[in-house]
């Protein structure tokens, strides 16, 4: 079970001030750090926010990173993204 | 016994600080918070419990209680930078956190510690408009509502009971105002954005007018909740303060879209 590092990821970009800077730098390099995996990885690379949500990903979370402007993600594309993942009511 | 109780209900939009800001306390925001500040300060509390839902503030899913309760003599917040809300230093009542805290776990509920604390807007809000000289000690317990699985409504509707026997019995002579902080339909960041749920928002606010606050609980399962939107599980503090009170109508209530705005008076 993985979604918590997806959850963790996005978490950590309001603890850790360098994390977006360096998510921005070196995306992959940064994101084979955080025992993802190649889904999950290629959902982040893509801005997938739909996806993420799919694997487990907390909408609360996932905003952050829009709110950081990384993987293309704006608050619009944000949105745009989201509303096509169906909503899990659990 | 303590002298008086005052239960009061308000959501927590980050933005509504700015936007009271920028249009004025007559603006229609300004007036649904202003009628609460004017009958909290009536009541002239010196001390205000908070039920609230961290927002993934203090609270991770490496440590994430379903009770939590402050024991600690100050915070400072809101910690969510991006956010356009003021910052303030709140006093705490450290005493009465750790009184609850045991008074809590004697009675069945196994409540976290925390003695520390950073404040997000969930909690500051509230305190921003109805205390905004920061000049009454905090309470602060957290229900977990937003990362499923919830608390069972009912179980938080007991809690709330356990609330009330503790102000009854370990808070003589005090004034206490309890207030629930959240909505009881809204989505944040999911794919239902922005989600308004009017049939469960007039099963709430319909409990309420009638005084029939115990019966949210057996409805508010947690797929009900999370239907009204993602953060739907904020009921549970209005549900904990329903327990808190007992079944009775507010004595001011103003339903406004997701949320609504309520004060049950000192009796």
């Amino acid at each position: 079970m993985t979604a918590y590092r997806i959850n963790r990821l996005c978490w950590g970009l309001d603890e850790d001030e360098d994390l977006a800077e360096r998510l921005l730098a070196d995306p992959a390099g940064e994101l084979a750090r955080w025992g993802l995996t190649a889904e999950e990885r290629a959902a982040f690379v893509a801005g997938d926010v739909a996806a993420l949500y799919r694997l487990g990903g907390h909408p609360f979370l996932l905003q952050y990173l829009s709110r950081h402007g990384l993987f293309g993600l704006n608050r619009d594309v944000y949105q745009q993204r989201i509303k096509t993942a169906a909503p899990q009511l659990q | 016994m303590a002298e008086a109780v005052i239960g009061i209900g308000v959501p927590h939009g980050p933005m509504y600080p700015q936007l009271v800001a920028e249009q004025g306390p007559e603006s229609a925001l300004g007036r649904r918070y202003g009628a609460v500040r004017e009958r909290l300060e009536a009541a002239a509390p010196d001390l205000v419990v908070v039920l609230t839902a961290d927002h993934f503030v203090n609270f991770f899913f490496d440590n994430l209680p379903t009770f939590a309760v402050g024991i600690l003599d100050h915070a400072h917040g809101p910690h969510e930078r991006h956010m356009r809300i003021p910052r303030y230093d709140v006093e705490m009542d450290e005493a009465a956190g750790a009184a609850f805290h045991s008074f809590g776990i004697d009675q069945g509920f196994d409540l976290a510690a925390c003695h520390e604390l950073r404040i997000d807007h969930a909690l500051m809000v509230p305190l921003h408009f109805l205390t905004p000289r920061m000049d009454v000690p905090v309470l602060p317990v957290y229900i977990r509502g937003l990362q499923p699985p919830l608390p069972r409504a009912e179980r938080v509707l007991a809690f709330g009971g356990m609330l009330r026997r503790f102000i009854d019995e370990r808070l003589a002579g005090r004034r206490v105002a309890v207030v629930a902080s959240g909505s009881f339909s809204l989505e944040v960041g999911g794919p239902r954005i922005p989600w308004l749920d009017p049939e469960w928002c007039g099963v709430v606010n319909g409990a309420m007018q009638t005084g029939a606050l115990a019966s949210v609980a057996p409805q508010a399962s947690t797929e009900r909740m999370l239907q009204a939107g993602n953060v739907g599980g904020e009921l549970l503090n209005w549900i904990a303060l329903f327990g808190m009170l007992g079944d009775r109508p507010p004595d001011h209530l103003e339903p406004d879209g997701g949320h609504s705005f309520a004060v049950w008076e000192p009796r």
